[in-house]
């Protein structure tokens, strides 16, 4: 299903998860009404994971400095020379010249300046405003019980996202 | 039970093709429509086997022309009820089948790579720099929570522009495109609309973009599909 085309693309996205963004996210819709409660249930199992998510994610990140190579940029405006040889456990690679040990006392000298509103304002949400669907009768309705649900978009978050649960790993 | 896969013209030839549980497909006509189902046995849930089996019905009914999908997991009842979604939704099904008509769903998602992507934002920002270099390698708890935050707040911020730039690339090939927020590593999918005789120009776009930005995204680039994203 992955085949690559000359032009580096393929017939299909390639992960489970991206297919069913397609056929379980979008598609044309025939009762609106079943999606819509649907959709109120997933949002709050959505965001309740978010939270945990996100400090999952922040400490990542702090892991992630931890690998960079900071002498590589120069930074002459001064820190102290508190050269550290650290060793990163789990880190792919010592980090050189990391300044460490007296990180709570330099982060003191420097306050906490504070310009981490970031107020990203999360683009268009994907379904373009076209949404004039009439309930249906006629006995349609969806028998899929947890899969769907448009995630939250919310604004502010590093937007650690998991994916909703889907038994999806038969074959 | 029916599982209903998509709406087509009623010229359309239908599908040789079974469909989920393994049911052979068949077509409901009513109208100017003709839509493509195929016997329930049993309960409708979301299996891999499933929905490919789904996704590969709408792929071959697309190959011999316009398809308007149905999300994976619509039902109706029988052929009639089918025929009376047909002709009730038939005002909506004829200005969707326009926009489409002819059309063809590219999708680019755009991955991050988080190490790659800290030492960019870190390297543009020298407040930051001086920030992570006093405070990174801290044990304490609260602190990698803090310093995390604010790298990524940083980081999201590099990527909101960069998932910028690459759609206003981007943009200029397709009739219609839709952004949908993605789950990490991706920052974001991607759909595109596209006349197939633009093709060749997106894909020619698609690799510079995969130049420029190798240092810190890949851009998984799939498609021509059915336009999965742009009936609604």
């Amino acid at each position: 299903m992955t085949v690559q085309s000359y032009a580096g693309r393929a017939p299909r996205p390639s992960s489970l998860a991206d297919v069913l963004e397609l056929v379980l996210d979008k598609g044309l819709v025939i009762d609106a009404y079943v999606r819509v409660s649907l959709v109120g249930i997933e949002l709050l199992t959505i965001d309740a994971r978010i939270v945990v998510a996100s400090v999952d994610t922040y400490l990542r990140f702090a892991e992630a400095t931890n690998r960079l190579d900071l002498q590589a940029a120069s930074d002459s405006e001064g820190l102290p020379q508190l050269i550290g040889d650290i060793t990163e456990g789990g880190a792919s690679h010592k980090t050189k010249g990391a300044l460490s040990g007296a990180a709570d006392q330099v982060s003191s000298w420097l306050g906490h300046d504070d310009d981490s509103d970031a107020d990203s304002d999360g683009g268009s949400n994907g379904d373009n405003g076209r949404r004039r669907r009439e309930p249906a009768r006629a006995g349609a309705s969806r028998s899929n019980g947890n899969g769907s649900g448009r995630r939250p978009s919310r604004s502010s978050e590093a937007r650690p996202r998991r994916r909703r649960n889907h038994d999806g790993d038969d074959g | 039970m029916l599982c209903v896969y998509g709406v087509t013209p009623a010229t359309h030839p239908g599908v040789a093709l079974d469909g989920v549980h393994a049911q052979p497909t068949h077509v409901v006509r009513r109208g100017d429509f003709a839509a493509i189902v195929s016997t329930l046995d049993g309960a409708l849930v979301a299996r891999r086997r499933d929905v490919n089996a789904h996704m590969s019905v709408l792929e071959a009914a697309f190959r011999d022309g316009d398809v308007l999908p149905y999300q994976f997991g619509t039902v109706v009842e029988d052929d009639a009820a089918m025929g009376e979604v047909l002709e009730r939704t038939a005002p909506q099904l004829d200005a969707l089948l326009r926009r489409v008509s002819g059309r063809v769903q590219m999708t680019v998602k755009i991955v991050r790579d988080d190490d790659a992507a800290v030492r960019a934002a870190v390297d543009s920002d020298n407040r930051l720099r001086r920030v992570v270099a006093a405070q990174r390698g801290s044990s304490d708890w609260a602190d990698r929570v803090a310093l995390g935050e604010r790298v990524a707040v940083a980081v999201e911020r590099l990527s909101h522009r960069d998932v910028a730039s690459i759609q206003s690339r981007l943009e200029p090939h397709a009739e219609e495109m839709t952004s949908t927020p993605a789950t990490a590593p991706a920052v974001a999918l991607l759909a595109l609309l596209v006349h197939p005789d633009r093709l060749h120009q997106l894909d020619v776009t698609v690799a510079e973009l995969r130049d420029e930005f190798t240092d810190r995204l890949s851009l998984d680039y799939a498609g021509p599909m059915p336009p999965y994203s742009f009936v609604r």
